[in-house]
C-alpha cells in the first residue's frame, strides 16, 4: 500500500527519516512553511527557507523515491508583525511558480490576535488571486476552538472561497464537525501529547466517514515521529477496516485534494465517488 | 452553520465487547498514571495548596465527563472544557 504524508517538516528531520518513510511505503510528502522554533530576524531568512523547502528538500527526498512538495506562506506564529509579514508576502508569488509548490500554507492563527487575522485574510486573497490551494494551521490547545471558528466563519462568509480547495489541519473532536459542515477538507495530526493519537483519528473516521479527511504526522523539530502515520494505518487495520478504505484515507484522499493543483503528479487508484462508497 | 455533516461514518466494524477487550488494559493504565501523578503532586511540598489550582479543578471536571454514562461525546466535551471562551474580542498583543 502506498502512503502520502500530507504534512511534515522535513527540514527538521534526518535523511534516515526519509529512508524510514520510504521503507514504510511513503511515496510523497508535503512540507508547509512554518515557524523554525525561533523567530527569523529578516525577510531574507524566509526567502532562504522557501528556497530550501522548494529546491533542496525535493532533491533529498528523491534519493528515496519520495516526491517532495511544499506550501509557501508567512506562518501564523510570525504573522503578528505586520511589516515583516507584508515584506515576506511580497515575494511569495515568485515561489508559487515553482514546480513543487502546491499553494499557500500553513497559513492560519496562533494566539488568535487581530494582526494574525489580518495577515491570514491577506494571504487568502493572495491565494485567490493566483488560483492556489490553501492549507490551514489551526491553533494549539486552548486557542484551537476559537481560532478554528474564526477562520471557518470568515472563509464561509467570504463568498469567493471554494471550500473544496481548503484544508483545515490539526482538527480534533471539538473542531472537526464545524470544518466539515462548512464543506472544507479536514486533516487530523497525530502528534504526541498535544494533538491526536492514532486511536482517536480512527474514531473520527468511524464517526464521520472517510470523505474529505486526511491524516498526517506533522513531524518537525519537536518530539514527533513520521512513523505515527503508519501507526494509524495499523490501528485502522487492527480495528477491522477494509483495505480499500485504509488506502483511500492514506493515499487516495491526499491525491483528491492535492491533485486539484496540476503540479501534483500522483494519481488516485479509484475515482472519488467509488472510493467514498458512493458519496 | 446547521448543515448536515458530509458523509457519515459507518461506525466500528468491531462490536463493543471486542473493543473493550482490545482497550481495557490501555484505559486502566492511562487512569492509573493519572491517579499516580495526582498523588505525586499532592504528596510533594506545597501539595495541599496546589490541589486548589484551577488546572487541578479542570482535571477533576474532566474526570466527571469521563464517568458520564450514556454519552458518546466525552472527548469533544473534554476538549471544549480545556478551550478558551469562544466569545470576546480578539486578543491584542502588546
Ligand atoms: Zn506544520
Amino acid at each position: 500500500m502506498k502512503v502520502i504524508e500530507p504534512h511534515i517538516h522535513m527540514i527538521a528531520r534526518t535523511t534516515q527519516d526519509y529512508e524510514r518513510m520510504a521503507r514504510m511505503h511513503t511515496v510523497a510528502c508535503c512540507e508547509p512553511a512554518f515557524w523554525a522554533g525561533y523567530d527569523r530576524t529578516s525577510p531574507e531568512a524566509f526567502y532562504d527557507y522557501f528556497v530550501h523547502i522548494s529546491e533542496f528538500e525535493p532533491t533529498r527526498a528523491a534519493q528515496y523515491m519520495i516526491q517532495h512538495y511544499c506550501w509557501i506562506c508567512i506562518n501564523p506564529k510570525e504573522a503578528d508583525d505586520l511589516v515583516l509579514s507584508r515584506e515576506v508576502i511580497s515575494f511569495i508569488p515568485e515561489f508559487l511558480k515553482k514546480s513543487t509548490v502546491l499553494g499557500l500554507g500553513e497559513i492560519g492563527l496562533n494566539l488568535n490576535t487581530k494582526n494574525e487575522m489580518t495577515i491570514f485574510e491577506e494571504q487568502v486573497e493572495l491565494a485567490l488571486e493566483y488560483g492556489q490551494l490553501i492549507w490551514i494551521h489551526t491553533p494549539h490547545l486552548k486557542d484551537k476552538l476559537k481560532g478554528t471558528r474564526m477562520m471557518v466563519e470568515y472563509l464561509a462568509g467570504h463568498g469567493g472561497v471554494d471550500p473544496e480547495k481548503v484544508t483545515f489541519d490539526h482538527c480534533e473532536e471539538h473542531t472537526l464537525k464545524m470544518v466539515r459542515d462548512a464543506g472544507f477538507w479536514a486533516a487530523m495530526t497525530i502528534y504526541p501529547v498535544t494533538k491526536n493519537s492514532p486511536a482517536r483519528v480512527v474514531d473520527a473516521l468511524e464517526i464521520y466517514g472517510i470523505d474529505h479527511l486526511m491524516v498526517d504526522a506533522s513531524g518537525d523539530w519537536g518530539p514527533s515521529d513520521p512513523g505515527t502515520i503508519h501507526d494509524a494505518i495499523f490501528e485502522m487495520k487492527k480495528r477491522g477496516h477494509r483495505e480499500e478504505d485504509v488506502e483511500t484515507v492514506f493515499y487516495n484522499n491526499p491525491c483528491f485534494f492535492l491533485g486539484q493543483c496540476e503540479k501534483f503528479q500522483l494519481q488516485p487508484l479509484q475515482d472519488r465517488k467509488k472510493a467514498w462508497n458512493g458519496r | 452553520m446547521g448543515k448536515t455533516t458530509l458523509g457519515m461514518g459507518k461506525g466500528s466494524p468491531l462490536d463493543a465487547r471486542k473493543l473493550l477487550d482490545m482497550h481495557f488494559l490501555d484505559i486502566r493504565s492511562a487512569l492509573l498514571e493519572t491517579a499516580a501523578a495526582l498523588d505525586r503532586i499532592e504528596r510533594a511540598k506545597g501539595g495541599k495548596e496546589v490541589m486548589g489550582d484551577s488546572r487541578i479543578s479542570k482535571l477533576f471536571a474532566a474526570c466527571r465527563i469521563i464517568t458520564d454514562t450514556g454519552a458518546t461525546d466525552r472527548a469533544e466535551r473534554f476538549l471544549t472544557l480545556f478551550s478558551s471562551p469562544e466569545t470576546g474580542p480578539l486578543q491584542v498583543e502588546e
